[in-house]
């Protein structure tokens, strides 16, 4: 452990010597280990955002040569994002569903299955199973053996029962967006049904006894006024980066359709997946530049504030709305 | 003395790490086991294979031992599109002295300057000093030197394969089950006496005996009819040539429980040569290249909607509306709109909707379907290119493994043309060219090695390099060379029928959007779309996929959105971008 140097006064001169010596034997040992890791940030983080940042005021020419062009990439980028239609809307879009999805109808199900899992429902133990599969097989065999149900297979299913004009779900248009939404909510089952039960493993069993002295005798008493609570530091974590990950999330698009994915299933995040993999003309790279710069400024500053606005009302904090109410009282 | 050790260690380490970060800089040139300078060749991995390489260079070492003694070429395939050779040639990694690409939309390689000039390749006569030079053997020189020049000057790339792209369907097949139109004596039997063939009848049919000039009909053979070039015994015989006739054919391969189509349903952009064949067949060659070129020369080109407009380059956006390119949609949603139950010219096997099937599974399925399941039914025809027999070989061995007559080379395959479609301007069909690759030659500062690479590359486009090529993989390379009567017999019968139709000027237009897509400079200067010709805007969103087009959209619809693919604010951004590259201002 690399201790602070110790204030040294004048009469203990040789001691801070001998400190100093270890002090900075320490820092090289430690310093060691750091220099990798810091020098891929430097380059690949640091270099590459700062490269990224000037490209997105150049135009790149036919020759490699740069030169300055103002706002045009992201003047583009605004307009095609408030067309009428087209990629940018339709991926933007998309990201602020999957969100809302995952907000409104994903989280809630995670919470009320891992309090299920927690409770030791019947059939827990399969349960976990089923919703942990996407985990642990390969996600490129799970997603591969998704997309041959999902399309053929259920397809020529629902032919044979009759549906003649049954579509392929994850080819239609109109349909794959919805087909990998789904995907989408089943397969972040696995991780969260790992940490929420843990979470609500950690409540002190006192509380619930306590509780049921108290009169909260339905589980969803236990649940709403116990469990919620004390888990909304885990559930802010989620919330958190589920918000800073809106943008740049490409969802299982890439192992189930690598860069060929349908126009009507592009989220934010796959669309900058392909203009980088896939786009060969360096011409267009100031664009895609852009693009992730707007989108940095207007997800960075939200991200922060509804971190704040959660620690705010964090029944756990002492210095939260809640706690404030709870020293008042 | 522990500690110093762990300390010492620490510090080893670290350095070793961030040695390995530096270390991926330019690889060693020379080849570790045999200690010989080393010329790198990235080949695309695609269904050529590069076997036919390993014989190329083996042959081009033993015609030059000098090199042989210290030069080893050394081919890694690889899938790399454009936009990581680029990333290669910017950052010296691989330190790869030639790539053998896939695809053209490279030209800003060439602005950028990290090309070999090719011209003095081009220049070389590889076949003896009596023979043409390459320039002279390049197929349509004059069209590649304008594209893979800088400013008009120099020659940076050499064309690679030119593969054909269509209907392959099994000839014996089609026999057999009487899908194809016989000859018979009230019409055919003038023709085929003026045209020297003799022959006998059976059952209504015509039986070969023999022929003046050569044929593809061995002795007992069924004769059929002449096919769109109006002669017997060539590689369209037995066809469909009109529309109709082209619908009773489906409808007799429905009947026979089969089905018409097999394509790969995860690769839907193979359709798009399809289209691309029916709108140069339907528009005729100057038209089609009026889609590209942005210039009908002053002449009125005919929209979709009924309108007529000179196209320039200012008003180019409105190419999509070209009547032709509506007309290709308009024929492939009466074949491909499975909405469309129970019209029977709807006969599609399951692959072509299947989004997890790629080419590979359609070929397989294809082979596979002479002995129908009830999920793989018989198909007749197979969507793919030049390059499937070849890329299908594993398939073949196994399936000749237990019938002889069912191996590589065994069984004949053919393409199956168009018919003639109502208001067709040209005369002749159309086929399209799905690959039109590229080798380049990055910048070299080891000059003796670089003048190595070059004298391969020429030797690339040698009669005897073209040979093993087509030989080999079944795929032609765009130059022109003649075949000994020994050479063509070693061709599979898929690669013969394949020649003979590509070689067909007087019937064929073969098309190359590939190479097209690069006439003007807006797509490499003004920052226009690359790969996306012929396709529909719809709600905004350009649909790269032919089949899924029709299938899920009216053709009002479809109409509507090849007109709109781009707008005219966007077309004003792309001419004023390729201005300032120094293109269009003269």
């Amino acid at each position: 452990m690399i201790k602070p140097a110790e204030k040294v006064t004048g009469d203990a001169f040789s001691s801070k010597k001998r400190v100093s010596r270890k002090t900075v034997k320490e820092w090289i040992f430690a310093y060691s280990f750091l220099v990798y890791p810091l020098l891929l940030f430097a380059v690949f983080y640091v270099y590459v955002n700062i490269d990224s940042f000037i490209l997105a005021f150049q135009d790149v020419n036919i020759d490699g040569s740069r030169t300055f062009a103002g706002w045009a990439h992201f003047k583009y980028f605004l307009t095609e994002l408030f067309a009428e239609s087209g990629l940018i809307k339709i991926s933007f879009t998309n990201s602020i569903k999957i969100y809302l999805v995952g907000l409104c109808i994903s989280m809630p199900l995670q919470l009320i299955f891992s309090y299920l899992l927690f409770k030791k429902c019947f059939a827990h133990r399969l349960i976990r199973i089923l919703v942990m599969m996407p985990s642990i097989i390969s996600s490129f065999v799970f997603c591969l053996v998704f997309r041959s149900f999902a399309g053929s297979s259920l397809q020529s299913l629902m032919k044979s029962l009759g549906f003649i004009n049954f579509p392929n779900l994850m080819d239609n248009s109109n349909y794959v967006f919805g087909t990998t939404l789904f995907y989408s909510v089943w397969s972040s089952f696995s991780s969260s049904l790992i940490i929420y039960p843990n979470a609500m493993r950690s409540v002190d069993p006192g509380i619930y006894e306590s509780a049921q002295i108290d009169g909260m005798c339905t589980m969803f008493q236990e649940f709403r006024y116990i469990i919620l609570p004390l888990i909304f530091p885990t559930l802010s974590t989620f919330l958190v980066l589920g918000f800073a990950a809106m943008m740049t999330d490409s969802g299982a698009l890439v192992p189930f359709f690598m860069y060929s994915a349908p126009s009507t299933a592009y989220n934010m995040g796959y669309y900058l997946t392909v203009q980088i993999f896939s786009e060969s003309n360096p011409m267009n790279y100031p664009g895609v530049a852009a693009a992730g710069m707007l989108l940095t400024v207007v997800v960075a500053p939200l991200t922060l504030l509804v971190r704040y606005v959660l620690d705010r009302i964090d029944p756990t904090r002492e210095d939260g709305i809640y706690g404030k109410k709870r020293k008042t009282a | 003395m522990k500690k110093k050790l762990f300390n010492c260690a620490a510090v080893a380490l670290s350095a070793l790490l961030s040695l390995s970060t530096i270390s991926c800089g330019p690889q060693t040139i020379k080849d570790p086991d045999s200690g010989k300078t080393t010329i790198n060749i990235s080949h695309y991995g695609g269904g050529h294979g590069t076997e036919y390489m390993d014989v190329l260079v083996a042959n081009f070492m033993e015609d030059h031992p000098e090199y042989d003694a210290k030069y080893k070429i050394k081919i890694t395939p690889e899938k790399l599109h454009s936009g990581l050779i680029l990333e290669e040639l910017e950052a010296g990694y691989g330190e790869k002295q030639m790539y053998i690409m896939s695809q053209n939309d490279f030209v800003h390689f060439i602005y950028s300057d990290y090309l070999e000039d090719l011209s003095d390749v081009a220049e070389m006569k590889v076949d003896g000093a009596d023979k043409p030079a390459l320039k002279d053997k390049m197929v349509r020189y004059e069209e590649w030197q304008s594209i893979y020049s800088k400013y008009g000057e120099g020659l940076y790339a050499m064309p690679y394969a030119d593969s054909v792209m269509g209907w392959i369907y099994d000839h014996d097949m089609f026999v057999d089950k009487n899908w194809y139109y016989f000859a018979n004596e009230k019409d055919d039997g003038a023709e085929l006496r003026a045209q020297g063939i003799t022959y006998t009848e059976q059952n209504g049919k015509l039986i070969f005996q023999s022929s003046e000039n050569k044929v593809n009909y061995a002795q007992g053979d069924k004769i059929l009819t002449a096919g769109k070039d109006g002669k017997y015994g060539t590689y369209d015989d037995g066809q469909p040539q009109t529309v109709a006739e082209w619908d009773a054919m489906i409808a007799k391969i429905s009947a026979t429980g089969a089905k018409a189509f097999i394509s790969s349903g995860q690769i839907g952009s193979y359709a798009v040569h399809l289209v691309s064949a029916l709108f140069a067949q339907y528009s005729g060659l100057d038209l089609y290249n009026v889609y590209f070129n942005y210039d009908s020369k002053g002449e009125p080109v005919k929209f979709a909607d009924g309108t007529e407009e000179v196209i320039t380059l200012e008003n180019g956006y409105k190419v999509g509306g070209m009547e032709g390119l509506y007309k290709a949609y308009e024929f492939l949603a009466n074949y491909f709109d499975s909405r469309r139950v129970g019209d029977s010219r709807i006969s599609l096997h399951p692959v072509v909707e299947d989004g997890t099937k790629n080419h590979i599974d359609a070929q397989s399925q294809f082979l596979l379907g002479y002995d129908p399941t009830a999920t793989n039914p018989q198909s007749a025809m197979l969507l793919d290119g030049a390059w499937w027999e070849y890329e299908a070989r594993t398939m073949f061995n196994t399936l000749g493994a237990l019938d002889s007559s069912r191996g590589y080379g065994q069984r004949e395959y053919r393409y199956m043309l168009f018919p003639y479609i109502d208001g067709q301007a040209s005369e002749k069909s159309a086929i399209s060219c799905c690959e039109s690759g590229a080798m380049i030659v990055p910048k070299d500062k080891d000059k003796d090695r670089l003048k190595v690479t070059k004298e391969f590359l020429a030797y690339l486009a040698s009669d005897e390099a073209l040979n093993v090529f087509l030989t080999m993989t079944g795929s032609i390379m765009p130059y022109e060379y003649t075949l000994t009567a020994e050479e063509e017999e070693k061709l599979t019968p898929f690669t013969r029928n394949m020649i003979e139709l590509y070689s067909d000027d007087e019937n064929i237009e073969v098309v190359r959007p590939q190479i097209a897509q690069l006439y003007s400079p807006l797509s490499y200067a003004g920052g226009r779309d690359t790969n996306t010709y012929f396709l529909p805007r719809i709600n905004g969103l350009a649909i790269d996929q032919p089949f899924k087009v029709v299938r899920e959209n009216s053709l009002d619809v479809i109409k509507t959105g090849l007109a709109n693919y781009y707008s005219a604010a966007n077309w004003a951004a792309f001419i004023e971008k390729a201005k300032t590259q120094g293109f269009f201002n003269d």
